[in-house]
């Protein structure tokens, strides 16, 4: 058992300072404001300035709030200039970060990986396009949380080629002389800003033979399932979960979409439920949706729920508190952006491992809640944004066996989580040591 | 310790204060939806012609059971004298668009009997609903079954306020019965006319018309079947006039004219038939 606690107490460590991660983790935060208040104007709008947002269902805002549409489209700019292009900036603060040798330098390989980044979401069905129907120039999709995974990838390689075929001390010549010298800034910035745009043209030129909307779809297909019936739906469930979760915290959003998954069966639910007036008894109790969307992803992906309940209540890690109280409320209408949950993972790593199998677990319990018929499978369609732990409740039209079964979940996810906060605080402790000692 | 107390005081008032509105919301949610949901059975209401059996409609339903993709069951229903319904045939559990024929004891021709059996059919349309609970339907009548329809839709439909007609075709209707003139209009179809706003404003109407020569089908006059005009024109949501000639086109043989068989396949079943099988049906018929 005491191995076991060193060996995490060292991955910990292993991870925490290694230099792709320590990139990763600058980067996400010199992001963290920026996402923070994405979250929260994504918060806002889901959840009361939408029509279909679970506050504004219930407390009828749209009803009596005098400029609802108003405020609305004004919170929708907001989100799609702030959310809307978070990758961007991801792109462009990567490459800074790995290039951090001086100022002019990173600037340069900055700004190219954000060209770079553009040059990888060009639409490829641009070139289709006939004149009844316009086709946008770029996958603006893209440019949001979904693209993040390849914003990092494209900065880390723009940084890669500047620290390549970038001369440092020519660098150093051209920042000490206080008259710039026009012809030398040229010299040194020309080639390695044409072979990156390059690169990335051909690459992307490339992934366009492939899939006419870019790069980040060949990622992002959603994958259906043909295999989930009978028994092997619990076991579909578990796998699907564990490999989406590992993807979302790349960034990787929509991978599995499990909603259409069994859409049919969802329907013929629905439909039994609205001729027989209850959920119970529905014809399809075991369904993808209903044992990932219901029960394991309350908070967000991984039951972030009770990843967060565990740091508040254990953690003595007083960045991942803050991080924690920070995300805690959109947290609670499931409104959550992998950048912030990349944070808390790379400011602690072992937590990783309970993300991906806390929700195995949930799904597990959920099926065999389900097969026993302990609770009744949620069946109605939701608000967006509803709160993770009223989800089984209000889907199955408010019975209180899925009240307490959501309770009882995210009571166990706390539990499970538990052990690897405490394992955090043991490195945590000896980081200080470490750093007292060289003192 | 005070602001402990006032913290969890304030936490169970944020709980309750979400759960309850969104429970209420859920429910209303639930009621709405039941109530907008269509479901998935919408039975075909075939209603055959005057002196016409319960079996009148069989060739029918085996030359669309040759064509159709899907099999579908039938369900026979007659209608006694006292309002009491007699079914033979049942509908299959999966069967989202049976056929339900619904005939009458009394069958006889006349605006007298017509007017009675649209109330019979009223009753055995009720009687449906209860059983089979589904909450909107398409309908099919031959001859004097589409006045018998018409009159249901006008007059009685609203009667089962959770119940919506998708579609209706009527054909070789009479609207005018055996009137040629087109100046001379029946009682019946002052009728009609008179309740004609009570017609489902989302109806889309198909009247069909069947011509072995200009002026009829043998039987029925073509001016009188073009009297729909004047009932359902601009006071339903579609309706369209369909005039078929050719081989067999006289009053009796239409319904199981393959024209006719494909149109009905065509805008009443929901399910499609490829183009190709309607053309091969014309060229069979040519």
């Amino acid at each position: 058992m005491r191995n076991y606690i060193r060996y995490l107490v060292s991955f910990e460590h292993f991870i925490k300072n290694c230099m792709l991660f320590r990139i990763i983790n600058e980067t996400l935060v010199l992001l963290f404001p920026f996402v923070l208040i994405g979250t929260y104007i994504d918060l806002l709008r889901k959840t009361v300035f939408e029509k279909n947002g679970f506050l504004n269902n219930i407390y009828y805002v749209s009803t009596w709030l005098f400029g609802f549409k108003l405020i609305g489209n004004f919170l929708t700019l907001l989100d799609l200039s702030v959310n809307g292009v978070i990758a961007i900036a991801m792109a462009y603060l990567t490459a800074k970060i790995t290039t951090k040798k001086n100022t002019k330098y990173n600037l340069a390989a900055s700004l190219t990986a954000v060209f770079a980044f553009m040059i990888m979401n060009f639409n490829g069905s641009h070139y289709l396009k006939n004149n009844n129907q316009q086709v946008g120039k770029f996958l603006a999709t893209n440019f949001s949380y979904s693209g993040c995974f390849w914003a990092l990838i494209v900065g880390l390689v723009t940084g890669w080629i500047f620290n390549k075929f970038f001369r440092v001390n020519q660098v150093a010549s051209v920042i000490d002389s206080e008259n710039q010298d026009l012809q030398e800034w040229l010299a040194t910035t020309l080639k390695p800003v044409a072979i990156t745009l390059l690169f990335f043209g051909i690459c992307s030129w490339m992934f366009s033979l492939f899939s006419k909307v870019g790069a980040n779809h060949l990622i992002t297909t959603p994958v259906h399932l043909a295999v989930s019936h009978g028994f092997l739906i619990p076991i579909v469930a578990i796998f699907s979960i564990i490999f989406n979760n590992i993807l979302w915290l790349f960034g990787i959003i929509g991978l599995f979409q499990f909603n259409d998954i069994n859409a049919g069966r969802t329907v013929e639910n629905l439909e039994y439920a609205i001729q027989h007036g209850s959920a119970w008894g529905a014809p399809n109790p075991v369904t993808l949706h209903i044992l990932i969307d219901s029960f394991a992803n309350i908070g967000g992906p991984g039951m972030l729920c009770a990843m967060l309940l565990a740091i508040l209540w254990r953690s003595r890690n007083k960045d991942l508190k803050t991080i924690v109280r920070a995300i805690f409320v959109p947290s609670i209408f499931n409104i959550t952006q992998s950048p912030l949950v990349g944070l808390i993972i790379l400011r602690s790593p072992v937590l990783g491992i309970p993300f991906l199998l806390t929700p195995v677990v949930s799904v597990f319990l959920t099926w065999l809640a389900l097969h026993f018929s302990l609770i009744a499978p949620s069946v109605y369609p939701l608000s967006k944004a509803t709160p993770g732990i009223l989800v089984g409740w209000l889907g199955t039209g408010g019975t209180w066996q899925s009240l307490v079964f959501g309770i009882v979940n995210v009571v166990i996810g706390t539990i499970l989580y538990l052990p690897f906060v405490l394992v955090g605080n043991m490195s945590t402790l000896k980081q200080e040591q470490v750093k007292s000692d060289e003192k | 310790m005070k602001s402990k107390l006032l913290r969890t005081t304030l936490l169970i008032i944020v709980i309750i204060g979400i759960c309850i509105p969104a429970y209420q919301w859920n429910h209303s949610n639930i009621v709405r939806l039941r109530n907008a949901g269509k479901t998935r059975m919408a039975p075909i209401i075939m209603v055959p012609g005057s002196s016409a059996t319960k079996n009148r409609f069989d060739n029918l339903i085996s030359e669309l059971g040759h064509e159709a993709p899907q099999q579908h069951s039938v369900l026979k229903v007659v209608v006694k004298t006292d309002g009491k319904i007699e079914t033979t045939g049942s509908i299959a559990r999966n069967d989202q668009q049976p056929f339900i024929v619904v005939s009458f004891q009394n069958n006889k021709d006349g605006k007298k009997n017509i007017d009675l059996q649209s109330n019979w059919l009223n009753l055995a349309f009720k009687e449906l609903v209860k059983t089979y609970h589904f909450n909107h339907f398409s309908a099919l009548g031959h001859s004097n079954g589409g006045l018998i329809l018409t009159l249901f839709l006008e007059k009685y439909l609203k009667e089962s306020p959770t119940v919506s007609i998708d579609k209706l075709m009527t054909i070789a209707t009479p609207y005018n019965m055996e009137e040629e003139n087109l100046k001379k209009k029946t009682a019946m179809f002052n009728e009609l006319y008179k309740y004609r706003d009570g017609l489902p404003k989302s109806l889309v109407m198909y009247s069909i018309a069947g011509t072995e020569n200009y002026n009829s089908d043998g039987t029925v006059p073509y001016n009188s079947v073009n009297f729909a005009k004047y009932i359902f024109q601009d006071n339903v949501k579609n309706f369209t006039e369909i005039t078929v000639t050719g081989a067999n086109t006289a009053h009796s043989d239409l319904p199981q004219n393959k024209q006719i068989v494909a149109l009905i396949g065509q805008y009443i079943l929901r399910e499609n038939f490829k183009p190709s099988q309607i053309q091969g049906n014309n060229k069979n018929n040519n």
